[in-house]
């Protein structure tokens, strides 16, 4: 998949599950969730080649997909792994696009969400968390993603950004809130 | 409301756990990434065979699709009510 996009020349960010496990979080995950730019002739020729490949692509997915701005899913034959693709059109999206970081894998160079991206889509997925008490907090996944990548990464996160988008979304308190959490884990 | 973490309580050792395994993987110098690939793939071969031996008469194509069904529940993560996620 990452040969056919950079044989198409389609800029993508690999967010989502893969890049929590990259950036720390030994966990499983069944989808690889990628945004894309939003150059249509260029997404048409990666879907294109993708269909001589082993994925299923399928068309109707695409146009409902594109039309609606929603995802659109695109299982690897013969596997349970799926590629969950978004075109970059909100800002977030676009954010993440162009501050991607580069990452090897194998013979590949793989374009990756960075840590602060990463750190920020937890909180967009958490929302206000201010009324959930702490122990059930720990049931959810992305609030144990969050806690691993941060204290796995302390020292090489971009605070100035993550501060300010936390702020920009009204994000503050959970971002606290996670942070206070993440101290009593490490002194557990 | 604020709890303390004890060592009794599972969710908080859970957690801890989970924070040691990332952690323990940095200063080893251990790629996560190239474990959960080999692990996947080994996850996916299990639920393969079992599957296979339970239907042998399944095709190839009906494997995959009780994989899929099977790998939508093990990974349907719960998430608050307030999160911000499509609303931006």
């Amino acid at each position: 998949m990452v040969k056919a996009l950079d044989k198409v020349r389609l800029r993508y960010v690999i967010v989502g599950g893969v890049a929590v496990i990259v950036h720390g979080r030994p966990r499983t995950t069944t989808d690889l969730d990628l945004i894309v730019e939003n150059d249509r002739e260029r997404l048409a020729k990666f879907l294109s080649e993708l269909k001589t490949q082993q994925f299923e692509v399928l068309d109707q997915q695409v146009k409902a997909g594109l039309a609606e701005g929603a995802n659109i899913s695109i299982f690897v034959k013969s596997s349970l792994l799926r590629i969950d693709l978004t075109v970059a059109m909100k800002r977030d999206e676009l954010e993440a696009l162009d501050s991607a970081i580069q990452t090897h894998f194998e013979d590949m160079i793989l374009n990756l969400a960075s840590i602060d991206q990463v750190l920020y889509g937890k909180l967009l997925y958490l929302g206000d968390i201010e009324d959930v008490p702490e122990e059930e907090l720990l049931e959810y996944n992305d609030v144990l993603d969050f806690l691993a990548i941060y204290l796995r990464n302390k020292d090489n996160i971009n605070w100035d950004l993550l501060n300010r988008k936390a702020t920009q979304q009204n994000l503050e308190k959970t971002l606290r809130c996670l942070q206070k959490l993440a101290n009593k884990i490490e002194l557990f | 409301m604020e709890t303390t973490p004890t060592r009794y309580s599972p969710l908080w050792r859970k957690a801890h756990q989970e924070v040691t395994s990332a952690l323990r993987m940095r200063d080893l110098r251990i790629d996560p990434f190239e474990i959960m690939d080999e692990l996947f793939q080994g996850m996916v071969d299990l639920m393969r065979l079992g599957l296979r031996e339970k239907y042998p008469a399944a095709s190839e194509d009906e494997i995959v699709a009780m994989m899929r069904e099977q790998a939508r529940i093990y990974t349907r993560w719960r998430r608050p009510k307030t999160s911000k996620i499509g609303k931006v």
